[in-house]
């Protein structure tokens, strides 16, 4: 019981309501500079990367803080292609039976012509204490993706907007983000991105992060955050109709955090 | 030079390629001398010049030097005396190797102009490049009678002087106060011969101001000679060196030859050093080694062996009774400062590289302690990997006796360190990897490790892991760090450039580091990050704008701390620089700057105590190459306010030729300084300068025997070369 309060209180004091934050291994090899994406993934990032999606796909992945367990943070994704435009279902669950945040997340997203893809969505948070019951609310989310050229993917997102909170008395806040960010990809192999990340009670957040396609099927990342400054590294491998990726982060005060997880079926390299 | 079918056909499409290129043909050569190009990578570095760039500054002055002497044949020189150009940024690591494999694959080069034919080399690559590459022919040398090897070469003659106009408290002459020994003027004199870059010998004499010339206070004349003789290139022996001589291997972590620019904003600059042995032809007074050095080539291996004892300058202390105690008379905790003479010089507290020698304290350190070095270096080629292996050693004798002070714990104390190291390097594909791990006596291991990646022909990665233990000890390294030597050091560097546009050239880097022990000024283990991104526009050919910021954290001790125990709070330096150059016509060219700096503490405990200083700093440059003239002018005028010393701002400045100033801007005022080049004759040029900065909220400036009682301090400088 200590020890679960503890970790309580760890989640707490380091502000781990990091769940509108890019999540997965390929965002965590990445440094989390991935709002201007297409990929399944796109869905804990920025809703309209899901636009570029034509089929039917599934992502599931989980990572955890400072190697305890405990603080683990598992994460599935669904994306369901149609005429109309592609529909994501995200769920995300963090903590464990004393101390659990939880969302769900209904997106739509669509292209407006070749350049533009607009994203939208309904996200669902619950957040249960053990002893103290649980709080609930209802927020959202939009995303912007923009190709001016074929190299280039500028991206926004802006989560929880309304600054929705978990209590009325402005105690439980949920963090409101904004991010900004460019994919830049001059070759099929390889790609370099870059975003700011504000939320509105922490410092800027500068990501930046390489994809580089070393080999058939298999691809290297590297990236940096900073506040705090945190080097990050991935590997991406295609087994067959299979995208496995294993991220870590490499944070100063936590330890390293590691992600790993498989997306199926696997992606075509970016264009 | 035999050439199979396809590679001939490869050769003449090489030759098309090259004729139909009219842009590059029609031009002259690039008229942007090599000076100017070596100005600007000086300018990028010195911005980051601690205590430590000033060395490397003078070690790039002499590769200038060697470069301006004779260009780097495309057919002759081996990687190692490209590295120079890796280093200033003005060649990638792997644009070099793709230079070395086409002149594997295609045979020797015909022409520079072949350069372009290379896929990684792009346009304004080759323009910088031009000047500096020749293509010789093989067995040039060999026929040369030794005669005309030895003596028929190119002679060079410095002769340089200069002085601060305003008295200095140390030249007064009174009676109450011992002042210098010398007069005011700083002068040097050096003379160079080059056969090529085959044999070189040449000595420089040096007498800093305050020091004596000749007369009771300096018997010897002056203060500081230096001497040298190279060869390379005679049958197995590939460098031999006799006098003063300077060694690097691998990343430095032994013996690094002063010349490693560490963080710079060519983001994918190389570390690895050039030749391993060099002539020394600089006038720092200790850094070096005189004696002699060979590398001698056996196919595949290489084995360079080199030997010095000399004198160096010691701060010596007298020891108390029982020299194992900790508890001796020191004079100084700051290895900068000076130490007072003892009447028992049986040990040292530290080796003063500050060369100067004005007054009877200083004189006696100088050369108070004997050092002899050596040591060997095996190393093996494969391909295009190389493994080195090093053994050295160093003596002194007199034992050193370092601060006891606890962030001082591991310095090198005693009267001998050993050294081990292994190196390593070489490409696979488009990633070029190299690491160093080296052992010193105690125990203590310093490793670094990196890959540069070219990952597209517009995007270079790199990125470079470091981790040097608290106990490792060096007195020659000069590796990739945060500090002055790799010590007490963990961290991780990530560099990235992209040019996504032919014109728009995006750097970045980011680096974070901790010290796993206490540190001067931190008393306890620290932390550190630093940021730059840059975004340069270059929309002619003559033009180019850049905007650069910097941002670095550094835990050290609070300020203004009135707690009995210190604690760490993050120093915050952020910068912001706009700058821009143009030539408007040949005869013309113009530099403006504005450049800010923020200065103060982050996580701070007590915001009220954040005390955030600005500094600002903007100038104006004007270089007039009259066409008809025998003479160029460069002028600039710069205005600073800074509000602390945190927040000075560096700033490079042309000067005579071969020697360079990046002063430093605090307080308020404003500098102006103007340099000439007077071509008198063929063979003789005059460069004069003059420069000056005034306060407008100082009365005085330095302090002690330095101290000016005016608010301006004015140098003049002239120097003579004469060529023959």
């Amino acid at each position: 019981m200590k020890h679960s309060i503890a970790l309580a209180l760890l989640c707490f004091s380091l502000g781990s309501r990091a769940q509108p934050e890019a999540f997965g291994p390929r965002a965590t090899g990445l440094a989390g500079a991935v709002v201007a994406d297409n990929s399944p993934w796109a869905g804990f990032a920025n809703p309209a990367g899901l636009a570029a999606i034509d089929r039917f796909s599934a992502a599931l992945a989980v990572d955890r803080r400072a190697w305890l367990p405990g603080l683990e943070t598992f994460g599935a994704g669904l994306t369901l292609p149609a005429e109309f435009g592609c529909i994501g279902l995200i769920f995300r669950q963090f903590g464990y039976s004393f101390y659990r945040e939880q969302s769900a997340s209904l997106l739509f997203a669509r292209r407006f012509g070749p350049q533009w893809s607009i994203g939208i969505g309904l996200d669902y948070l619950r957040l249960s204490l053990a002893d103290y019951g649980r709080r609930q609310t209802i927020t959202g989310q939009a995303g912007l993706l923009y190709q001016p050229f074929n190299q280039l993917t500028v991206g926004m997102r802006i989560y929880n907007p309304f600054q929705a909170a978990l209590s009325e008395d402005g105690q439980e806040n949920w963090p409101t983000l904004f991010s900004l960010g460019a994919s830049y990809a001059p070759a099929q192999n390889l790609s370099v991105k870059t975003q700011v990340d504000k939320s509105l009670e922490g410092p800027l957040r500068v990501r930046c992060g390489l994809d580089y396609e070393v080999m058939e099927s298999l691809r290297l990342r590297v990236g940096f955050s900073t506040e705090p400054a945190t080097p990050q590294a991935g590997i991406g491998y295609r087994l067959k109709a299979l995208d496995l990726d294993l991220g870590a982060g490499f944070h100063p005060y936590l330890g390293v955090i590691p992600a790993v997880g498989f997306c199926w079926p696997a992606q075509k390299p970016e264009p | 030079m035999r050439l199979s079918v396809p590679d001939c056909w490869q050769r003449g499409f090489a030759l098309f390629a090259l004729l139909s290129f009219h842009n590059l043909c029609a031009q002259p050569a690039p008229s942007e001398s090599i000076e100017q190009m070596f100005n600007q990578s000086l300018d990028q570095a010195a911005e980051f010049s601690d205590a430590v760039a000033e060395s490397a500054l003078d070690a790039l002055s002499q590769i200038l030097d060697q470069l301006a002497q004779q260009p780097l044949d495309l057919n002759r020189n081996e990687a190692a005396d490209w590295q120079p150009l890796v280093l200033a940024g003005l060649l990638s690591e792997s644009q070099l190797e793709e230079l070395f494999n086409h002149r594997h694959r295609y045979g020797l080069y015909l022409s520079p102009y072949e350069l372009q034919t290379l896929p990684r080399m792009d346009l304004a690559t080759l323009r910088q490049l031009l000047p500096l590459v020749t293509v010789g022919r093989a067995a040039e040398h060999s026929t040369t009678p030794w005669s005309r090897q030895w003596f028929g070469g190119d002679n060079q003659l410095f002769l340089r002087a200069s002085t601060v106009l305003e008295p200095q408290a140390g030249f007064r002459n009174s009676d109450s106060l011992p002042g210098y020994a010398g007069d005011r003027s700083k002068l040097y004199l050096r003379y160079q011969y080059n056969f090529g870059n085959r044999i070189r010998y040449g000595f420089t004499a040096e007498k800093d101001p305050g020091e004596g010339l000749f007369g009771p206070a300096q018997r010897t004349g002056f203060d500081f000679y230096s001497g040298h003789i190279y060869v390379r290139d005679v049958g197995v022996v590939k460098d031999l060196c006799f006098g003063d001589y300077e060694v690097g291997f691998g990343q430095g972590l032994v013996w690094g030859a002063g010349f490693g620019l560490r963080k710079n904003a060519a983001v994918i600059g190389g570390l690895r050093a050039g030749r391993p042995i060099g002539a020394y032809t600089s006038v720092g007074e200790n850094r070096f080694l005189r004696g002699a050095a060979a590398r001698i080539g056996l196919g595949t291996l290489e084995l360079t062996v080199f030997a010095s004892h000399k004198a160096v300058d010691a701060n010596v202390v007298a020891l108390e009774n029982n020299p194992d105690s900790l508890g001796m008379s020191e004079t100084g905790t700051d290895p900068e400062s000076i130490g007072a003479g003892a009447e028992s010089p049986d040990g040292v507290s530290a080796f003063p590289d500050d060369g100067l020698h004005r007054t009877e304290t200083e004189w006696a350190k100088k050369d108070a302690a004997r050092e002899t070095a050596f040591g060997a270096h095996l190393l093996l080629r494969r391909s295009n990997w190389k493994l080195g292996l090093l053994a050295s050693h160093l003596r002194y004798n007199t034992f050193l006796e370092p601060s006891d002070q606890l962030y001082a714990q591991y310095n090198f104390s005693g009267n001998q360190l050993s050294h081990a190291s292994l190196h390593g390097s070489g490409t696979w594909r488009n990633l070029s990897f190299f690491g160093e791990a080296a052992l010193s006596q105690n125990g203590g291991l310093a490793a670094v490790a990196g890959v540069m990646a070219s990952l597209h022909p517009r995007v270079d990665l790199s990125v470079i892991s470091r981790r040097y233990a608290p106990q490792y000890q060096s007195l020659y390294a000069s590796a990739f760090a945060e500090q002055s030597s790799p010590r007490n050091e963990h961290g991780i560097y990530f560099g990235l450039r992209v040019r996504p546009f032919s014109r728009i050239t995006l750097d970045a880097y980011a680096d974070a580091y901790t010290h796993p022990w206490l540190r001067f000024g931190a008393d306890a283990p620290s932390r550190g990050r630093d940021y730059l991104a840059q975004l340069a526009y270059a929309p002619s050919r003559n033009t180019l704008l850049y905007l650069r910021a910097r941002h670095e954290v550094k835990e050290e001790n609070a300020p203004a701390n009135e707690a009995a125990l210190d604690y760490l709070t993050g120093q915050r330096r952020s910068s912001l620089r706009l700058n821009l150059s143009a030539r408007l016509s040949p005869q013309l060219r113009l530099q403006s700057r504005i450049e800010a700096v923020w200065a103060g503490t982050v996580q701070q405990p007590f915001p009220e105590r954040d005390t955030t200083t600005t500094g600002l700093l903007l100038f104006q440059d004007l270089q007039w190459t009259p066409a008809r003239l025998p003479l160029s002018l460069t002028v600039r005028y710069a205005l600073f306010d800074a509000q602390s010393f945190d927040a000075r701002l560096y700033a490079f400045e042309n000067d005579v030729l071969y020697s360079f100033s990046v002063p430093f801007f605090q307080d308020r005022g404003s500098r102006y300084y103007a340099v000439t080049r007077i071509r008198l004759a063929r063979w003789l040029d005059l460069y004069l300068r003059y420069a000056r900065t005034s306060y407008q909220n100082r009365e005085n400036i330095g302090s002690g025997l330095d101290l000016i009682e005016a608010p301006h301090k004015s140098e003049v400088k002239a120097m003579l070369r004469v060529k023959w």
